[in-house]
C-alpha cells in the first residue's frame, strides 16, 4: 500500500521569512526519496507540510491526485518519525504504540495483537511493558518507528531519525528502514544531513536550498553532475579537494583554470561564461594522483573504502590517490586529471562544461 | 583546601540556620514547655517536655475544627484551581502569542488583599456565602487559578515539539493529548498543587473577612488568641507550630519533586529545529 | 518570553480550552475590581453590607486627601518600602553571592533553611516575632536586654517601626538571595573560568561579569518586592496592629481600621482603589521588564 505524493508550487511563509518557495515535487508510489540540504533549506518544513503540521501559504499538496492541504494530520494517514523521537513521556512502550490504534477506535484485543506482532518484527517485543524513559536511544527510535507503522500507513515520513543516535547504532536501524520498505512497499520520504544514509537508502534524492528544489535525481547523478557547490561537497564519499581559482580563456575555445601556480586546461567550454571570472572548484580525490619525487611532502597515508589515499602538502594541500612507491614523509608530485574538475560560480551554482567536438587539448 | 571550604560552609550553615530557622525553631521548642518553664530563663533547653499545650489547644481552642477547616479549604481550592488551570495552561502553551492574556492571569497575585476581600465580602453577603467553607474555597480557588495557569503553562512549555506533533499525526483527540501531557509533567503538576495549597493555607486577610466563628481557619484562630488581656503563649506556640508543619512538609515535597527533574530524560536533547 | 512552538492547535480549540478558566478568573478577580470601584463611591456600613448603600460620588476620595491619618499612612508606608528595599537588595545580593559560591549538599542544605521564612504564613511570622519580643517570654527581648536595650520594644513607636521593617526584611531577603544566586548560576562556566585565568580583580569582575548577569533580574525582583511590600498586612497586623498609636500604620492597616474597625467599607474601598492604582502602575512596569528578559 503506497501513495503518490505531489507538491505543486507549494510556498510556506513565516511572516517575512520564506520556508518553502514554489516547491514542486512528485514522488511516485513506493519510492524511497531522500531529502537533503543545508540547515534552513526547508527539509523539515517539507515533511511537516506533507504531514499537515504546517500550513501552506499557497500551492497544492496531493495524495494520489487528491488535494489534502486542508486536511488535518490525523486524516492523512501518515506515519512520522521525529529526530527527538516524540514518544509520549511517562508511558510504556506498549501504550505508545497502541495509542494511534485506540485513537481510531480499534478494539483493544485486536490492537494488542497488532502491537505484539509489529514489536516482534522491529525487535522490541521484550520492551513492551517498560517505560519509554528507561530504554536506550536506539530502542526509543525503534519504538517511534513502530508507532509510526502500526497503522500501516501508505506514506512514511522520517525527519533525521538517526541524528540523535550514536554512530554505532545507526547501521542496524538503517538496515531496518531498508527492510521494512522492501516488505511493506510504502512511500518513504527521508530527511537527513548524512550523505552516507542517502547513498545507502534512497532511490532518488531531492536537494533543497533556501526553500527551493535544486536538484532531483539518483545519488550517482548528484555525484557526477552536482548542481551546486553544496551538493558537490555532500555527495562525495571520499575526501574532496576544494578551492578557489580563476577561469580564463587563453585562446578562443580553449579555457583553463588557474589554481595558484597550476594551470588546468579544461576539456571543453564552460557554459554561460564569457570572460575571466572567479570560481570555486571541487576535485575528487580519485582525480588527483600522488607519485614519489617532486617538491611536495606526504604528510600521511590512509586507507579509505579500499583505496590508499595520501595527504599531500605543497603549495596547497591535496587529498590524492597514493601511487606505488609513495610513503609517508617522502617527497611527492601531484598530477591532476583536469576533466574531473567541477566548477561553481560564486553563488554556488554549477558551471557545466560542454564537450566541443573539435576541442584540441594542449 | 577541601576541608577549609567545608568548615566555612558549615559555619555559614549554622549562622543562617540560627537566623532563619532559629525563630521558628524556638517557637516550636516553646510549644513543648510547661507554662512555668516559658517564663523561667534558667530553664532554656533542659526542660521536661509536655504536650499540655497541644492538648489545651484542642480542648478549649477548638483547634481541631480550625485545622480541619484549613485543610478542607486548602486542599479543595488547590485541586479546583489546578483542574481548571490544566486546559487553559495547555491551550496557552500550544497557541502562544497572547502574552497579555498570560499576564492577566498572573495579575491576581499582584492585587492588594483588600481589593479582593472587600468586594467579595459584599457579593458573598448577598448570596449568603459568608462564613461558609464553600465560599472561602471558591474565593481561594479563583485566586489560585491565575498563578496555577502561569505555572502549568511553564511546565507544558517544556514538552518537546515532537510530542505535540506526534499526537497530531497519530490522530489523538485533544482530551487524550491533554491527559498524556498532564501525565508527562506530573512532578510539575504536583508542584503546582502544593503551591496552591500553601497559598490557601497561609492566606489571612481574605479568610479573616470571609469567615466567622464557625469556619475560622488556623491563621484566624491564632489571631483570636492573642489578646491584650493576656495570651496563653504555650498554646499559641503549639497552634502556630502545628500550622507551620504543613508548610515545611510542602516545601520539602516541592524540592524533592523539582529535583527529580522536570526534564524528559532522553527527550530533552537539543530541540534542533533542523530544516 | 518567545516561544519556539510552531502552532499546533487551532485558535478555536485554544479559545475553547482557555475560556472556562478565563471566565472563572474574571469572576474571581475582575468582577471584584468593578465592585470595589462601585463600593468606593458609596457610603456603606459593614454590618448592613448588601442592603444599604448611599451614593456619595467622589466624596470619599476628597476625604482621603484631607485625612491626616491617611497621609501619615502613605508616609509611613513609603519609608517602610524604601528602607526595606534598600536592605533587602544589599543583603540579598550578599546572600545570593554566598549561596552561589557553594554547591552540592551544602548549597541544598543552606537554601532549604533559607526558604523557611517564605513558606511560613506571614501572619505566623508576625506571631513568631511577637513571641520573641515578649518582655517575659521572648528570647529576642532577653538577648536585647543582654545587649543593653531595655524596655518593651513594641510599645515604643520608633522601635516598633524598626522592628516591623526588620521582620519584613528577615522574611524576604532570602527570596532576593535565591533569585540572585540563580542569576549568578546562569553565568556560563567558561566565562567565569576565563575571568579566573585572566586574573581579573573583584571589582572588575563585578562590573563585567556579575552585574550584567544579574542586572535585569535584580530590577525585576526589586519591582516585585516593592509591590509586595506595599501590600504587607498580615505580619504587621499581628505584630503591632498599627500601633503604638499610628507609628506602624501602613496603608493596608489604615484600610483595615477604616473598613472593619470603623465599619466604613465604602471609605475603605476608596483607599483600596488608590492603593490598587499604585500597585497596578508598578505591575505594568514589571510586565514590560519581564517581556524584555
Amino acid at each position: 500500500m503506497a501513495v503518490r505524493v505531489t507538491l505543486e508550487r507549494v510556498s510556506v511563509h513565516y511572516g517575512q521569512r520564506a520556508g518553502l518557495r514554489d516547491l514542486t515535487l512528485d514522488v511516485p508510489p513506493g519510492e524511497f526519496l531522500g531529502v537533503v540540504g543545508p540547515s534552513g533549506s526547508g527539509k523539515s518544513t517539507t515533511l511537516r507540510v506533507i504531514a499537515g503540521l504546517t500550513r501552506i501559504t499557497s500551492g497544492r499538496v496531493l495524495f494520489d491526485g487528491r488535494e489534502v492541504q486542508d486536511d488535518r494530520p490525523a486524516s492523512r494517514n501518515v506515519g512520522m518519525v521525529f529526530q527527538q523521537f516524540g514518544l509520549y513521556p511517562r508511558t510504556t512502550v506498549k501504550e505508545n504504540i497502541l495509542l494511534p490504534l485506540r485513537a481510531r477506535g480499534v478494539d483493544i484485543s485486536t490492537a494488542r495483537k497488532q502491537v505484539a506482532s509489529l514489536a516482534e518484527r522491529i525487535g522490541i517485543e521484550t520492551l513492551l511493558s517498560r517505560s519509554v524513559e528507561e530504554i536506550s536511544g536506539g530502542e526509543q527510535q525503534r519504538v517511534a518507528l513502530a508507532r509510526a507503522l502500526i497503522r500501516k500507513p501508505p506514506l512514511l515520513l522520517l525527519d533525521e531519525p538517526l541524528a540523535s543516535l550514536d554512530v554505532s547504532l545507526r547501521s542496524s536501524l538503517r538496515n531496518l528502514f531498508s527492510e521494512l520498505h522492501q516488505e511493506q512497499g510504502m512511500t518513504v520520504l527521508y530527511v537527513t544531513h548524512d550523505p552516507l544514509e542517502v547513498a545507502l537508502l534512497a532511490q532518488r534524492v531531492a536537494v533543497l536550498e533556501a526553500g527551493q528544489l535544486v536538484q532531483l535525481g539518483r545519488f550517482s547523478e548528484l555525484e557526477r553532475q552536482p548542481a551546486t557547490f553544496f551538493i558537490a561537497q555532500h555527495s562525495a564519499a571520499l575526501p574532496l579537494n576544494v578551492g578557489e581559482g580563476i577561469l580564463n580563456q587563453e585562446l578562443p575555445g580553449c579555457w583553463y583554470l588557474q589554481v595558484d601556480q597550476e594551470r588546468l586546461t579544461l576539456k571543453g567550454i564552460p557554459e554561460g561564461v564569457s570572460s575571466t571570472c572567479a570560481v570555486s572548484w571541487t576535485l575528487n580525490a580519485h582525480a588527483v594522483g600522488a607519485s614519489p619525487g617532486g617538491t611536495a611532502t606526504t604528510e600521511r597515508i590512509v586507507s579509505m573504502l579500499g583505496i590508499r589515499l595520501a595527504r599531500i602538502h605543497g603549495e596547497r594541500s591535496w587529498w590524492a590517490v597514493a601511487h606505488d612507491g609513495l610513503t609517508e614523509s617522502s617527497n611527492a608530485e601531484i598530477s591532476i586529471d583536469p576533466g574531473a574538475v567541477k566548477l561553481f560560480r560564486k553563488d554556488g551554482t554549477a558551471i557545466r562544461i560542454l564537450d566541443q567536438p573539435n576541442a584540441k587539448s594542449r | 583546601m577541601r576541608s577549609k571550604r567545608f568548615i566555612v560552609g558549615a559555619l555559614i550553615f549554622v549562622a543562617f540556620a540560627f537566623v532563619w530557622f532559629g525563630p521558628a525553631g524556638w517557637l516550636a521548642l516553646s510549644s513543648f514547655k510547661h507554662r512555668i518553664d516559658l517564663l523561667d530563663w534558667n530553664v532554656q533547653l533542659k526542660f521536661s517536655p509536655t504536650l499540655n499545650n497541644y492538648r489545651g489547644a484542642f480542648a478549649h481552642d477548638e483547634f481541631g475544627t480550625h485545622f480541619v477547616n484549613s485543610m478542607l479549604v486548602a486542599t479543595g481550592s488547590a485541586l479546583a484551581a489546578v483542574i481548571f488551570a490544566i486546559p487553559a495552561a495547555f491551550g496557552l502553551s500550544l497557541r502562544p502569542g497572547r502574552n497579555r492574556l498570560l499576564f492577566l492571569f498572573l495579575s491576581a497575585r499582584m492585587a492588594p488583599a483588600a481589593a479582593l476581600a472587600l468586594p467579595l465580602f459584599l457579593v458573598f453577603r448577598s448570596v449568603g456565602l459568608v462564613d461558609t467553607l464553600l465560599g472561602l474555597t471558591l474565593a481561594h480557588s479563583g485566586l489560585s487559578l491565575g498563578f496555577a495557569v502561569w505555572m502549568l503553562k511553564g511546565f507544558f512549555d517544556e514538552l518537546p515539539q515532537s510530542f505535540v506533533d506526534a499526537a497530531s499525526v497519530d490522530g489523538l483527540s485533544i482530551f487524550m493529548t491533554i491527559r498524556l501531557a498532564s501525565r508527562a509533567i506530573l512532578p510539575g503538576l504536583a508542584t503546582t498543587v502544593v503551591f496552591s495549597f500553601l497559598f490557601s493555607w497561609n492566606e489571612f486577610f481574605i479568610s479573616m473577612i470571609l469567615t466567622g466563628r464557625r469556619t475560622s481557619t488556623v491563621p484566624i484562630a491564632v489571631l483570636g488568641l492573642v489578646t491584650p488581656a493576656g495570651t496563653l503563649w504555650g498554646e499559641v506556640a503549639a497552634i502556630a507550630t502545628a500550622a507551620i508543619i504543613p508548610a515545611i512538609i510542602s516545601m520539602v515535597l516541592v524540592r524533592g519533586l523539582l529535583a527529580r527533574g522536570l526534564t524528559f530524560g532522553a527527550f530533552r536533547e537539543a530541540e534542533w529545529q533542523s530544516e | 518570553m518567545t516561544s519556539t512552538r510552531t502552532i499546533s492547535i487551532s485558535t478555536r480549540t485554544a479559545l475553547g480550552l482557555v475560556a472556562p478558566s478565563l471566565a472563572v478568573f474574571a469572576l474571581a478577580t475582575l468582577l471584584p475590581f468593578i465592585v470595589l470601584a462601585w463600593m468606593s463611591v458609596h457610603e456603606m456600613d459593614l454590618s448592613q453590607a448588601g442592603t444599604q448603600a448611599n451614593f456619595v460620588g467622589l466624596h470619599h476620595y476628597v476625604e482621603l486627601i484631607g485625612d491626616e491619618r491617611f497621609r501619615a499612612a502613605i508616609w509611613t508606608t513609603s519609608g517602610f518600602v524604601a528602607t526595606g528595599l534598600a536592605i533587602e537588595t544589599i543583603a540579598g545580593c550578599a546572600l545570593g553571592f554566598i549561596l552561589h559560591s557553594f554547591s552540592g549538599a551544602i548549597r541544598k542544605l543552606v537554601s532549604t533553611v533559607v526558604l523557611i521564612p517564605m513558606v511560613i504564613a506571614p501572619v505566623l511570622v508576625g506571631l513568631t516575632w511577637l513571641f520573641l519580643l515578649q518582655p517575659n517570654y521572648g528570647l529576642m527581648a532577653h538577648i536585647l536586654a543582654f545587649c543593653g536595650i531595655e524596655g518593651t520594644i513594641l510599645s515604643d513607636p520608633g522601635r516598633a517601626l524598626l522592628v516591623v521593617r526588620l521582620v519584613d526584611v528577615w522574611e524576604w531577603t532570602p527570596f532576593v538571595g535565591l533569585v540572585i544566586a540563580a542569576a549568578l548560576d546562569a553565568i556560563p562556566k567558561t566565562a567565569r573560568e576565563a575571568a579566573e585565568v585572566d586574573g581579573i580583580n573583584f571589582r572588575d569582575r563585578i562590573r563585567f561579569l556579575y552585574w550584567p548577569a544579574t542586572r535585569r533580574l535584580l530590577f525585576l525582583v526589586m519591582i516585585l518586592r516593592t509591590i509586595d511590600t506595599l501590600k504587607v498586612f498580615d505580619s504587621v497586623y499581628l505584630l503591632t496592629g498599627g500601633g503604638p498609636g499610628t507609628s506602624t500604620e501602613l496603608i493596608s492597616l489604615f484600610i483595615h481600621r477604616v473598613a472593619i474597625g470603623q465599619t466604613r467599607i465604602g471609605y475603605g474601598a476608596a483607599a483600596t482603589v488608590l492603593l490598587s492604582y499604585i500597585v497596578l502602575g508598578l505591575t505594568a512596569i514589571f510586565y514590560r521588564q519581564v517581556k524584555r528578559v
